[in-house]
């Protein structure tokens, strides 16, 4: 459990407490628990993601990804074409998601993200009208992506449909040398929480 | 080390602003059933399919101006009443009703047809 859970809150004013969710307010723990995971994955020669949130405001969640994820960023994705124009460009709908996201915006299980079948290798899949992205949690709202793809019209309903990108991303995070817990196993409440306050 | 899109600073904007209208959507309806709203109410309000409402609210993606009005009248609040001014700097952010700084002025819900066209 990490102070983000609200240990370190306990017995303070529903206003401090609020303060502190709102702007995010980084204690000593916090700070010591986020350098550990940041330090592990950059170990793990993993990517932050480096979220353009409002001047003031801390990130909520983090976003790292592999290299590979990385160049699909930069080249494969762009290149895709939306199936509706006015969803907006696939850079435009992967720029949405990780802001909701690293602002620490409620998620709709099933719509924005879910975790794959079966739950006992923890891949979670994020999604936009035209993107797929898979990864895991290496710790709570911590978010390792590895694999993206283009969202074909029909959609995957089998978990067989599923299996490649799973596999993909099991191999890889098997591979990774790293300090951390391998990946954090539950539902969506135990893989992020929520900021209350709207930003 | 780090990454992020390449966007320019106005396609970037309009990202984050479609990703604040979506949370401000689901925050109000989140407030509304608190007081008994349900999807259901809204589809039969909006006279649409219940599975729809359910996307427009948690689904990913744009959202037209019209669904935004439709959906923030059907639940009996002002859709969008300002854009804030900087504040020391800090970009443009959008206000609605679930601020709790904005003042609910009309119950549009009570509008008829009728009503409009008077007006």
């Amino acid at each position: 459990m990490t102070s983000r859970d609200g240990d370190h809150l306990k017995g303070r004013s529903p206003r401090v407490k609020r303060l502190a969710e709102q702007w995010a307010v980084a204690t000593p723990h916090d700070l010591t628990y986020m350098s550990s995971v940041v330090d592990a994955c950059k170990a793990a020669g993993l990517v932050a993601y480096e979220p353009m949130l409002r001047r003031g405001k801390r990130a909520w969640r983090y976003v790292f990804a592999s290299a590979a994820f990385v160049e699909w960023v930069k080249v494969d994705m762009p290149a895709i074409v939306p199936e509706h124009s006015e969803d907006g460009s696939p850079c435009e709908q992967f720029e949405q998601e990780m802001y909701g996201f690293c602002s620490g915006y409620a998620l709709a299980f099933g719509s924005d993200t879910r975790c794959l079948e079966p739950i006992r290798l923890s891949v979670w899949e994020l999604k936009t009208p035209d993107l797929r992205m898979f990864g895991w949690f290496c710790a709570k709202n911590y978010l390792v992506l590895h694999k993206g793809e283009k969202k074909g019209p029909e959609g995957l309903e089998r978990w067989d449909d599923y299996k490649p990108f799973i596999d993909e991303v099991v191999s890889f995070r098997n591979g990774l040398v790293t300090n951390l817990p391998q990946y954090v196993v539950g539902g969506l409440a135990d893989v992020v929480s929520n900021r209350s306050e709207s930003i | 080390m780090s990454f992020r899109t390449d966007l320019n600073p106005y396609d970037r904007a309009y990202s984050h602003f479609v990703r604040q209208v979506r949370d401000a959507i689901q925050r109000t309806f989140d407030e509304e059933a608190e007081s008994g709203i349900t999807q259901k109410e809204l589809a039969d309000t909006l006279g649409i399919d219940q599975a729809l409402v359910s996307r427009r609210l948690n689904g990913p993606g744009n959202i037209t101006l019209r669904t935004l009005a439709n959906l923030y009248t059907a639940m009996g609040r002002e859709p969008l009443s300002n854009f804030v001014a900087p504040d020391h700097g800090q970009p443009c952010k959008l206000m609605t009703s679930t601020s709790g700084t904005v003042v609910q002025f009309e119950d549009y819900s009570k509008l008829t047809a009728a009503s409009c066209a008077t007006a």
